[in-house]
């Protein structure tokens, strides 16, 4: 036990490590550049001027991002809520995973479809649809975040007991059931989905940079490239972070205590609700809206391709990006595991370590991904480490350091949920360490480690931020190639790529799902 | 009055109540004794509207409630109903999940019958703690005190007093009976425990893999 006690610890150290290496490297660069003279770089920490206008645009573009995906994502998620048990019910979990489509995926398909669109109108005689600038990476957005928070949405509703709802229903009709009792208990659930939503959006750079809108995280990466001083960039980013703590410390302090636990094998309203006509056509618009968020995409993918020869020579001509990519994100999707399995153990504690534990696992989600990629070349780009600066492993490092977090809550929600007896009986029971977390403790959180795992690889495999900085001279992954083509226009090359990307992603998000389905059914019934 | 009419329900391709029958037109208590698994929870959430029947009629006080297809929503069945679980809701005080239901009273009668009620249950003092500050047998108690709240015309009580200890289970069912008996409902009562089901006094219902095993005559009426 002790063993056990000591080695989950030694894991926790190692998170600390991995995630906050880069930005305790910028710190410790910053104080140094302070003792050398360079005081006056601190002004940079004060944005005004341009810059000042950047991080206002940026704020209102990733507010309005956050708004417009909870205002469809929840109603989109009671519309998946209400499906019925079987598979529909299991496939609903799709929902979630389609946030493993890029962004940028979703960029070339709404160019393209409103390329289409705008041809046809001007035929028509009528002016053309302008998509550049903010409207335009709003809605590219808001479609490749709606998936996120329909899901914690979901998730959020799917944790609250039937037997509360039930008991609502028979005090007060179905639309005060569901304003006083469900959404306020899937409070936490939505609001984290809005703020991560938040996060995502004012620390990505790639879809405004592509149209043309400059926002606060592209300055970041330019004042790096521009001048090679990660002090510099650190500095320029702080009022970056300052806002995104405040924001994270704001949406996911419900979420701490929150229940995150999974379905029951109960329906919820197993009598149809009679809710106001106008929320029915608010949850069937949103619904629609959902469908458009994923079909335009196929839709545009397929017919830019044209045809399976022209898909297979697009794949061919990127194996080598292709293999670089699937080698960097399982390697990190393997290494996270462990290490996030041991913050997730932290994360359970209900004394002051465990608020602690819950500000180191969240806080990381708040920095900026180029800020990641700055920190790891300070750590690495040293004589003696060229060799890791040099390699592939500088790319899996960015993605722990960004995604380990997230795999840490998936499986803080699949431990939350395993019955603690079920643990306590492993360890009476306890005959050798290695045969209790074989036969007991893996396949208990199997579910949560396939989540965990598929969210890191899926993450990793689609990151751009950090990994344009830091990837080794000669290496790219699909999604830098997609990028770098997106820059000049789609094509059948570019389009091939996305849909092979976007097949594997669902083809993957599908298999997980039944995983986890399967391995649920198990729970526990209601007595009849 | 409840009217049951040869009810069925399926769940999936499990069958949890087969062609049930039974009415409870006098305000004696009306008791549902059987094993776990029975369909004695099935029937209660029938009746409450929270399940549809896949056959057979539910009538409620003369006027169908449930059949195939059709259910009178739950609230307007004047009927409360305490769970297995007390499923006090998180997010409210004890006052706010006691005072949910109360629709169409004034504040004044509102604070009236909290405070009567706090007092009825020895909960006094605890209107502004949420459930996970309460004890078991308080969370139970407040449970009980939210489905009386509204006063409605049918109590449905599903072992409600399960885990509590003998003392508090006797206090708790001395109180349903006199809250029964003032406020004139009828109550039907799920239990297991036939130490329980004598207390209550009440007529007994024996149900057995989904039907009816053995029923107690109403006073005055033949079991259908």
């Amino acid at each position: 036990m002790r063993d056990s006690t000591a080695c989950n610890r030694l894991a926790a150290i190692l998170f600390i490590l991995v995630v906050f290496a880069p930005l305790g490297v910028l710190f410790a660069d910053l104080g140094i550049s302070l003792t050398a003279g360079h005081a006056d770089w601190l002004e940079l920490m004060i944005p005004s001027g341009r810059r000042l206008l950047l991080l206002a645009r940026s704020l209102g573009l990733s507010l309005a991002v956050a708004a417009g995906a909870v205002i469809i994502g929840v109603p989109a998620a009671i519309c998946l809520w209400r499906l019925d048990t079987g598979l529909p019910a299991r496939l609903r979990w799709l929902a979630l995973l389609l946030v493993a489509i890029p962004p940028s995926i979703h960029a070339l398909a709404w160019v393209s479809a409103v390329h289409g669109l705008n041809g046809f109108l001007e035929s028509s005689g009528m002016a053309g649809i302008p998509f550049q600038g903010w409207g335009a990476s709003w809605w590219v957005q808001l479609m490749a975040s709606v998936p996120l928070a329909a899901g914690l949405s979901l998730v959020g509703l799917e944790s609250v007991e039937p037997d509360l709802i039930d008991s609502a229903r028979l005090m007060a009709g179905d639309f005060h059931c569901l304003t006083r009792v469900v959404l306020p208990l899937a409070a936490p659930q939505i609001l984290a989905g809005a703020g991560f939503v938040f996060l995502l959006s004012i620390t990505d750079y790639s879809v405004p940079s592509l149209f043309q809108l400059n926002v606060y995280s592209l300055e970041i990466f330019a004042e790096y490239s521009a001048t090679g001083e990660p002090t510099r960039s650190f500095l320029m980013a702080v009022p970056l972070l300052l806002v995104t703590v405040l924001f994270l410390s704001f949406s996911q302090a419900a979420l701490r205590n929150a229940v995150l636990k999974p379905r029951r094998n109960a329906i919820p309203f197993p009598v149809h609700p009679r809710w106001p006509a106008w929320l029915g056509w608010c949850l069937r618009g949103s619904a629609l809206l959902m469908a458009v968020q994923i079909a335009v995409p196929l839709v545009i993918l397929v017919t830019t391709v044209g045809s399976w020869s022209a898909m297979s020579g697009s794949v061919l001509s990127a194996r080598s990006e292709i293999l670089f990519s699937i080698l960097i994100a399982a390697s990190a999707a393997v290494a996270s595991l462990p290490i996030a399995y041991a913050a997730a153990r932290e994360l359970l504690r209900n004394d002051g370590q465990g608020r602690l534990w819950w500000f180191l696992v969240t806080a990381p989600l708040a920095v900026p991904a180029p800020l990641v990629g700055i920190g790891l070349i300070s750590i690495w780009n040293r004589p003696v480490l060229d060799t890791v600066y040099g390699s592939c492993l500088m790319p899996v490092l960015a993605s722990l350091a960004r995604f380990a977090p997230l795999a840490a809550l998936a499986l803080l929600a699949q431990l939350r949920s395993a019955d603690p007896l079920l643990m306590d009986a492993a360890r009476v029971f306890h005959t050798h360490t290695l045969k209790t977390w074989l036969r007991i403790r893996v396949p208990l959180l199997l579910p949560g480690l396939a989540a965990a795992s598929f969210m890191v690889f899926i993450l990793a495999a689609g990151e751009l931020g950090a990994t344009l900085i830091i990837a080794p001279p000669g290496n790219a992954t699909l999604t830098m190639k997609i990028y770098s083509y997106l820059h000049y226009g789609a094509s059948e090359a570019v389009a091939g790529l996305c849909l092979a990307v976007t097949v594997v992603a669902l083809l993957g998000g599908l298999f997980s799902v039944l995983i986890v389905g399967r391995w649920r059914l198990p729970c526990a019934k209601r007595d009849r | 009055m409840i009217r049951v009419s040869h009810v069925t329900k399926f769940y999936g391709k499990a069958r949890a109540l087969e062609d049930v029958s039974l009415q409870a037109t006098t305000p004696e208590p009306l008791v549902i004794l059987g094993p776990s698994g029975s369909g004695k929870t099935t029937l209660l959430r029938l009746i409450a509207g929270l399940e549809m029947p896949d056959a057979g009629e539910i009538h409620i006080n003369g006027s169908p409630a449930s059949r195939p297809g059709w259910a009178l929503p739950p609230h307007r069945r004047n009927i409360g109903f305490v769970f297995q679980t007390p499923a006090l809701w998180p997010h409210m005080t004890v006052a706010g999940n006691i005072t949910f239901g109360m629709n169409g009273l004034s504040q004044d009668r509102m604070r009236d019958r909290l405070r009567e009620l706090l007092d009825d249950f020895d909960l006094h003092g605890l209107g502004g703690r949420y459930p996970d500050e309460l004890s078991g047998g308080e969370a139970r108690r407040v449970a009980i005190a939210r489905c009386l709240a509204p006063e409605p015309r049918y109590l449905l009580m599903d072992e409600p007093l399960t885990n509590l200890d003998r003392e508090l289970k006797r206090k708790a069912l001395a109180r349903i009976a006199c809250a029964v008996r003032d406020t004139r409902a009828f109550l039907v009562y799920v239990t297991h425990d036939p130490d329980e089901a004598g207390k209550l006094s009440g007529r007994v219902i024996f149900l057995d893999a989904g039907r009816v095993a053995a029923a107690e005559p109403e006073s005055g009426a033949p079991v259908p």
